[in-house]
Order: structure tokens, then sequence, then C-alpha cells
């Protein structure tokens, strides 16, 4: 394992590459590094002598566990996916549509949290003692605070959420993964995004920027960081000021 | 192909031949073994799991299309062989920590007790995580990949790799706070989290 402390930003071949390299797979000119990691592996000690009846009985004896191994899950069926147990998932898409409903009554119509800009809009609500209750831009949080997002997106048919951390770095929250926006309903009214977001432990200014028809998230990733490179937590709130963009800020202490 | 019959073998095939296998543990098996011992730290554990990747080479170069070079497929293979035993290894401490105060003498010390470092915390965790973010940190930190490599190789997004990768590092520095890891590697974890971030 190289220097932990030295994430290879491309400025040296990777140990895979000179692996190959070593092992004649690919075609190199000879360098220091190279040099380097073939002395490295040739200094390494107990690499097992050959010996292929070993080899061949241990060959037949994984074969043979793994038959085992598929017999016994064929003859035990695997569990359900969570999706398919609905005594799971009813509880809590119970819980949502009441949520959805109560949403309204719980957060006054010009209160607080409310941020208004173009067509879009994005909320929070935060998880507590007494269940989810409106949350008000600026609030302060704690790590560990559960916090779930409702947006006005009239219009749009995507969205991206992104937050930017009291260090400054960016994260992607929904879509949880790809670089496809979430597709979302084209309706009038507040709508709750699906799922809750833990807070972690990075102190300071937390960032949420919603990006409404961005045309892909590594799009809107890119912005968000452009803007942050360029002044900070305020030059990433003041995205807002885009169409199609709403931010909301929260201050997080340990 | 080769058909190596014995009476245990008859129902197995064995798809290469001695002479073709010595061929491979020759051009590949010191790579191999000096990737697994950086995995695994244990020599006997990574002579282990060379021979169980040249064993499974045994029966699988039949299925080996050439879709990848032949030292990464074996990487594939081997990094597998790796996690399967830093799992087992975990459950071999557990058991020992659970029953360490019927221990005598310094037997209740756990495994590599006073070295730990953060490659250990690394290893540790390892064992419990999903089989993508045990890819994304394998060709991180033992492969030294960069992030685009690694997440081309996963077949992530690179803010989706560095998503996880904060998500692997926050777990690993709660380990260390809760107390399984020695002062001496939290300083160097902090400038792991804050270099990866």
């Amino acid at each position: 394992m190289t220097d932990l402390f030295a994430v290879n930003e491309g400025q040296r071949p990777s140990r895979v590459d000179l692996a190959q390299q070593a092992t004649g797979e690919l075609s190199a000119s000879p360098s220091a590094e190279l040099e380097a990691f073939k002395a490295e592996i040739a200094a390494v000690q107990g690499m097992p002598a050959f010996d292929w009846e070993t080899l061949s009985k241990r060959a037949v004896q994984l074969e043979q566990e793994e038959e085992r191994a598929k017999v016994a899950s064929e003859a035990e069926p695997a569990p359900l996916p969570w999706y398919k147990r609905w005594q799971l998932w009813a509880p809590a898409l119970a819980f949502a549509v009441v949520l959805i409903g109560l949403v309204p009554l719980l957060t006054p119509p010009d209160g607080p949290s409310t941020r208004l800009k173009g067509d879009t809009e994005l909320r929070f609500l935060v998880d507590g003692p007494e269940g989810f209750t409106s949350g008000t831009a600026g609030q302060v949080l704690r790590p560990g605070d559960r916090i779930q997002f409702t947006y006005r997106a009239p219009l749009q048919q995507s969205i991206v959420l992104l937050g930017v951390d009291g260090t400054g770095s960016s994260a992607q929250y929904w879509p949880e993964e790809g670089d496809i926006p979430l597709n979302i309903p084209s309706e009038n009214g507040l709508q709750l995004l699906s799922g809750s977001l833990e807070l972690d432990s990075a102190p300071g200014p937390e960032v949420f920027v919603a990006v409404f028809g961005a045309g892909s998230v590594s799009e809107a990733l890119e912005m968000v960081n452009e803007a942050y490179e360029a002044g900070g937590h305020p030059a990433v709130q003041a995205l807002q000021d885009q169409p199609g963009v709403s931010t909301l800020r929260v201050e997080k202490v340990p | 192909m080769a058909d190596h019959g014995s009476k245990e073998s008859e129902r197995f095939t064995l798809a290469v031949s001695e002479t073709e296998i010595r061929a491979l543990y020759e051009r590949y098996g010191q790579v191999l073994y000096a990737r697994c011992l950086s995995i695994l730290k244990n020599p006997e554990d990574a002579g282990d799991a060379v021979q169980d990747t040249f064993a499974k080479v045994i029966t699988r170069w039949g299925s080996f299309q050439g879709q990848s070079s032949p030292l990464t497929w074996m990487y594939s293979i081997a990094t597998n062989l790796c996690l399967n035993r830093l799992r087992n290894r975990k459950g071999r401490a557990q058991k020992r920590e659970q029953h360490k105060e019927m221990l005598v003498g310094d037997g209740s010390s756990a495994p590599g007790a006073g070295a730990w470092e953060v490659t250990d915390t690394v290893r540790t965790l390892l064992a419990d995580e999903d089989p993508e973010t045990q890819a994304i940190v394998i060709h991180l930190f033992f492969d030294d990949m960069t992030r685009e490599a690694t997440a081309k190789a996963v077949g992530v997004s690179v803010p989706t790799l560095r998503k996880r990768l904060r998500a692997f590092m926050e777990r690993a520095r709660v380990h260390v706070e809760s107390g399984a890891i020695p002062m001496a590697a939290i300083g160097g974890l902090i400038v792991l989290i804050l270099v990866l971030q």
C-alpha cells in the first residue's frame, strides 16, 4: 500500500498500471516508479512455492464448497426484498401520506423558512420528539438531526438536491446516485421529497441547493462547486437568483 | 483444456493444464501475493489467498473470455477472497473479545493491539461495507488508483464515489473516537479525511 495521505490525483501510475507493466501485460518505457515497484515486489517474502497437487485439490474443494452453498441456497428460498414486504413499507407510506396532508398545517404560508424565488421553493422539516415540525431558514441543527425536504416547483419535472457543508465539501443527496436528475410530479402545491437526511458532523453552515430541470446531476454539481469556489457559502446561497434554483441555509453546531 | 481426473475431482473439470497454470503462477504470483499481503497484512493469509486465487483460475479459466487482462481478472478474484478473509478474521476477533475474560495472561490482547494504524482501521471497517464501497476503498487505497479511474472501474460517478468515501471515512472517524484505536492514529485519520474531501 502506498502512502495513505497522498491520494493519487493522476500524477503517478496506479499500482495496477505498474503491475501490468511489471508482468509484461503493458509495454512501458523504463521509469523510476516502475523500477521501484519491481524492487518492492521482488523484496516481498513468503510467496508459497508452486505446487500443482495442492492447487488442483484446492480447486476441486472450492468447487464442491460452492456447489454445496448453491444447493443450500436453493433449498432455502431467499427472503423477499424489502420492497416486497408490505409490512415494512406500508406503514412508512401511510405516514408519508399523513405527513403530506399535515405539511400545509405545520408550516405557516409566509413563515421564516419560506424562501420564494421565481416559481420554485425549498423548505424543510425537522424530526424531533414531537415528530416532524417545520424548520426555519438559518435554524441551528445538530449532527444526527434528521430533516426532510419539501418543495414547490410547478411546471418542473426533475430535481437535483445538493449540499455544501461547513468544510466546503459538496454532496449529492437526491437522486442518491447516478447522473440523472430525479423525476418529480409536475404539480402545483407543496410536495414532500421522499426520504430523510441525517446531518453529519461537519460543523458550520450547510447550504442545500435544489436545482429543478437540470440537464444532469454533474451539471448541477459543477454549478454549485463553481459558486463555492468563487465566493464560498454566500455565493452558493445566491444561486437562488437563478431560475429553477432554490437554496436553504442551516447552521450546524457540534 | 485439460482434465486432471482423480476420484474426487471426476465431477469437476479443471480448465487449465499444469504447464499453463505454472506459467501464470510464475508470471503473476508474486505481484498477486504482494497485493494480498498489502490488503491482509498477514503473510499466511496472503499466501492462502493467492493459492485460492489460482485454484479458482484452474476451474474458471475456460470462462475467462479475455474481456479484461488476466491480471485484472485475477485481481478481482483475489479481492473477493481477501475480503472474505477480512470478514472471517473480524468474526474470530469478535469471538476472542467475547471470551477474553476466560483467557489468561496477555491472551486477551486484541490482534494487532499496539500496532494500530490508519490502514488497520480501513481493514477493520472494510469487512462490514457493501460491495461497492469495498471495491472503491480497495482500488483507491490499495491499488493507488485515481478517483476517476476508481469511479470508472466500479461503475459510479465521481460525486457518488466521493459521497461513499466520505461516509466510509465518517464511520472510520466514529470507530476511532469510540476508542477502538489509540490516539496515535487519530491525527492520521483526520488528515486523511481532509485530504479525501
